[in-house]
């Protein structure tokens, strides 16, 4: 954890010195005494002290009060990486598909691919997720209004 | 910058007809119908935009489904519409924000990016205060300012059409455009609790958002910014009769659009239904109750109205110094 | 007397009962699906109550956000993916039983409690109402600006671990509520040039992102956690009855905090809960129990958010002042039924609020049976694989979000956070402060703003209005308090030794 509270310190302090930067760039309001930069800078300020005390205090923390530090060593750290941003990935590519192909597709999509990343057998993950979509896609969309894409695939009703 | 996109909207408005043109026929509309409406469910607007699509529903055949597209002082829902498909598929309810948002520079829009269909509401800018302040009409209120009293004003957010409407009375009344201080507030009904908790003096409004704080008599309307004096509150002055001050144009509206490069023909059925809905006892009934001011300008009449606000909110706005350089 | 029966008649017709009985099972659904808010359950209801009856259309409303609230603890004490931002203040708390194999006495104390809370927000309501909204119309953007402040001051106490690392994530947060154009100044910050980002980033999307999209992440790296075997639950409720005895003094004053926030305009059901539970952990006589499942801070929290619920009507019946986010749609719908708020609603109308209030009261006991059915229902999903539970999480987050603001901008935000909460939880920065610092941001840069530019500058009005002066008094002492007392106990120490 040294490291970590290292890098995430210098991380914060940069933050806030940018968000401090960035705000005085902020233009006047003619009329009022405090513009829209004084909230951001208060916070920016803040920021910094928090930065530098988490700095000094890297590594003074006991390992094994440390939260969410269980990780298994069943993947490489490279491997690990990507395993994590890939559930951010399928909601990118989920936003870039729907409308080209309609919520049904892109939706059973998403629910497939993470169903067999997470072990899921091709055998039940299909029927789960053709029921699921379609469900959502029932609540949502007809019950509630949502306006999903229709795209490429529409349902009945 | 801002010519270059007025050309640009231009540009796609006229690509926009010459494809969308050809498709389109008889039988429109033959699937649902989008209103987007920039503002938040559950609000004046909301109601009113769901009004109108349940009678435009009825009146075309097709589902008309209210979508509320909020966020950055209505600039999200604006954009949204103009962005549309012009293929009469994708309505709007746009509000006067539409002749300021461009003016603050927070975006390049104007109305010239919507193919106007109808006005459907107006409500002029009524002046409330706390119910024992001292100042007893328009004219009190000039006179407090004149005699150098810093009266804070609120309403609605900074930029907003009730903030012109604060800025345009000083203007006309000759006064320094800073004499007074605008309090931005997230709408009429926080205002109405900084008036009852005396964090302002002045809350500018429509009549039905100040109702319930009026009938708890917790606040007064002292006048209308208006040429004519409410029908249903005869006793409430105008601006002009009290003080002489010419200043009307700040007023809040809805109106009914599409994006520009409409075909004339969807536009025109649109137009027709609307007209419909607008006569219907439903409507007439729901705004009555609600205290909504009734206001109808078919596509054209709108279109007039929108280029004159744009041209007399300009000119205020400058006087004002409320334009972003 | 009359009105009572006349009252009693217009809640006994089919349609108002079918009205409660279905928007309760709507509201328990939307509850517990992560991204869906009790507000966003009622603005979905709004086109819906179109059709209705003006009495059906209330009592929909009603029952929904009230089960709402509750069903929102589900998934945060299943699978710590919070349903609704209330739920997020305690959502490690809760989260702890479930590890225990104990999640049913996590969800009875929810259940027992929101329902307590709920019916003591409604006498509130209908006692007290017009002496708290007299109390609320006292509050200047002054006052409220120290009551945000009061509530950022929870961040340390709602979050177990390293204090820096707390309020640099609160302070996050309050950045992230930086971005957009809805500030007092109705100037663009932070925006980078994007329309969508314009409206800021919305609250349920930065939560969901947080919290679910997170988990989906954990569970891609992590094995599956050991199934807990399936036993028999006793009775949901009798265990309650015990902590009722054991904590009604907590339940009480988690009531009372409810009441007074939510009758406040601008704070809510959220604030009530992180308000509460750090009051309940800064008193509490085994303050290190808490977080690893410790039933105190859950009785105090979950009777404050549904207390907080009933008690936000105050205003808006009263005055049309929206006490939170929930009647503030609820106030729309009041008109557009012709219940136009303000004191002739009382008079006028009189039968009307009563059967309001009787709605109220039957939500609140009907929420015991239908929520002790959807425990037994939803405790299943601990037996189904992850693979399928993780899968559908998603695809839910990304349709509740696009619904709330009716955006894919949101879903891109939501995925954003994912990362950005992975991240905070893995290096120990508190993720429910961060959450705090983006609920509370807006209200205190609001407040805070709006004050000077009413003052003119000065700071003097932040302290010489009586109620203004108290709340002062209480932020500074709970901001330095702390602080001095290890001061005064360290020099007390060093004196003895000499």
């Amino acid at each position: 954890m040294l490291n970590a509270d290292r890098i995430g310190g210098l991380l914060l302090s940069g933050l806030g010195i940018a968000c401090i930067a960035a705000s005085i760039q902020l233009p006047r309001i003619p009329g009022q005494p405090v513009g829209p930069a004084v909230f951001p800078i208060v916070v920016g300020v803040a920021l910094c002290p928090c930065a530098v005390l988490i700095l000094l205090s890297a590594g003074a923390v006991p390992e094994e009060e440390m939260i969410g530090d269980d990780l298994p060593a069943q993947y490489s750290p490279a491997m690990a990486a990507l395993r994590l941003l890939l559930p951010p990935v399928i909601l990118v590519l989920y936003v870039l598909a729907i409308e080209p192909l309609g919520f049904l597709i892109a939706g059973f999509s998403v629910i497939m691919a993470t169903a067999v990343l997470l072990g899921g057998r091709m055998i039940y993950a299909v029927p789960l997720a053709a029921v699921m979509t379609v469900a959502i896609h029932s609540v949502f969309g007809t019950l509630l209004r949502v306006p999903l894409p229709d795209g490429l695939l529409a349902l009945p009703w | 910058m801002e010519r270059r996109n007025v050309l640009g909207v231009l540009g796609a408005a006229i690509l926009g007809v010459s494809c969308a043109g050809a498709a389109l026929a008889q039988d429109y509309p033959d699937r649902p119908i989008t209103l987007i409406l920039p503002w938040s469910a559950g609000g004046g607007s909301d109601a009113v935009a769901r009004i109108v699509a349940t009678g435009l529903e009825r009146e075309l055949g097709q589902p008309v489904n209210v979508v509320n597209r909020t966020g950055g002082n209505g600039v999200v829902g604006h954009q949204a519409i103009a962005s549309a498909r012009p293929d009469g598929y994708t309505i709007g309810l746009i509000t006067a924000e539409i002749n300021m948002m461009h003016r603050l520079g927070l975006t390049n829009l104007t109305y010239e990016a919507y193919r106007p269909l109808a006005l459907i509401n107006t409500d002029p800018a009524g002046i409330h205060v706390s119910a024992d302040s001292d100042l007893a009409s328009a004219g009190d209120l000039i006179e407090a300012i004149k005699g150098g009293e810093t009266l804070r004003f609120s309403g609605s957010g900074q930029g907003s059409v009730w903030h012109l409407a604060m800025a345009g009375l000083l203007v006309r009344a000759e006064l320094d455009p800073t004499a007074a201080v605008w309090v931005p507030s997230q709408g009429a009904a926080p205002a109405m609790q900084e008036l009852a908790s005396g964090g302002v003096e002045v809350v500018l409004s429509s009549i039905p958002e100040a109702d319930a704080m009026v009938s708890a008599e917790r606040a007064k309307t002292i006048a209308i910014m208006a040429d004519q004096p409410d029908p249903k509150h005869p006793e409430i002055g105008t601006l002009a009769g009290q003080t002489g001050i010419d200043w009307t144009v700040a007023s809040s509206w809805r109106g009914i659009v599409a994006p520009a490069g409409t075909p004339d023909d969807v536009a025109q059925r649109l137009e027709a239904a609307l007209k419909v809905v607008y006569d219907s006892a439903e409507y007439q009934d729901f705004m009555d109750q609600r205290g909504f001011g009734l206001l109808w300008a078919d596509a054209a009449g709108f279109g007039e109205w929108l280029a004159d606000k744009e041209k007399q909110f300009g000119e205020v706005m400058a006087a004002a110094g409320m334009t972003a350089q | 007397m009359d009105t009572l029966i006349a009252s009693f008649q217009m809640i006994a017709s089919v349609e108002v009962i079918v009205v409660i009985a279905l928007s309760s099972l709507y509201g328990l659904t939307i509850g517990c699906i992560p991204g869906l808010s009790a507000t966003m359950a009622t603005a979905l209801l709004v086109p819906i109550t179109f059709y209705l009856s003006p009495v059906a259309a209330v009592a929909a409303i009603i029952s929904a956000s009230a089960m709402a609230i509750f069903s929102g603890d589900i998934p945060g004490t299943l699978l710590r993916i919070p349903g609704t931002p209330a739920s997020a203040a305690y959502t490690g708390e809760a989260y702890a039983f479930t590890k225990r194999g104990e999640p049913e006495v996590a969800l009875g104390a929810a259940l027992w409690f929101s329902a307590i809370g709920g019916i003591f927000g409604t006498l509130a309501l209908m006692l007290i109402a017009p002496a708290l909204a007299e109390l609320a119309l006292q509050f200047s953007s002054y006052e409220y600006f120290w009551l945000g402040c009061l509530g950022l001051l929870c961040a340390t106490l709602v979050s177990s671990g390293s204090k820096p690392k707390a309020m640099a994530a609160l302070m996050l947060g309050l950045l992230v509520s930086c971005v957009g154009m809805e500030n007092a100044a109705g100037t663009p910050r932070f925006t980078f040039g994007s329309i969508e980002l314009l409206s800021g980033i919305d609250v349920i999307a930065a939560l969901v992102g947080v919290f679910a999209v997170a988990e989906v992440m954990r569970a891609m790296i992590a094995q599956p956690a050991p199934v807990i075997p399936r036993r028999k639950f006793g009775s949901i409720l009798a265990g309650q009855w015990a902590l009722t005895r054991q904590y009604k003094r907590q339940m009480m004053r988690g009531n009372i905090v409810g009441v007074m926030i939510g009758a406040l305009p601008g704070a809510g059901s959220d604030m009530a809960a992180w308000v509460s539970y750090a009051i309940s952990a800064r008193f509490s006589k085994t303050p290190q129990k808490f977080g690893t499942g410790h039933p105190e801070g859950l009785v105090e929290a979950g009777s404050a958010n549904n207390a907080s619920l009933a008690a936000g009507w105050i205003p808006s019946l009263l005055f049309g002042i929206p006490g939170d986010t929930i009647t503030a749609i609820a106030i729309g719908v009041l008109y557009m039924k012709g219940l136009n708020p303000g004191p002739t609603l009382f008079t006028q109308n009189a039968a009307s609020m009563y059967a309001i209030y009787w709605v109220f009261i039957i939500a609140n006991i009907i929420m015991i049976p239908l929520g002790i059915m959807m425990i037994r229902g939803t405790t299943y999903i601990l037996q189904v694989p992850r693979w399928a539970i993780m899968s559908t999480v998603l695809l839910c987050c990304a349709v509740g979000v696009y619904a709330v603001t009716n955006s894919m901008a949101s879903v891109l935000i939501a995925a954003g956070f994912g990362v950005v909460g992975y991240g905070l939880d893995r290096y120990g920065y508190s993720v429910a402060a961060f959450v705090l610092g983006i609920v509370m941001g807006p209200m205190v840069e609001e407040n805070f703003v709006t004050s000077l530019i009413k003052s003119g500058g000065s700071i003097t009005p932040f302290f010489d209005r009586p109620a203004a002066a108290v709340l002062a008094v209480l932020t500074l002492a709970g901001l330095f308090g702390p602080l001095l007392f290890r001061l005064i106990g360290g020099m007390r120490r060093r004196s003895t030794a000499h």
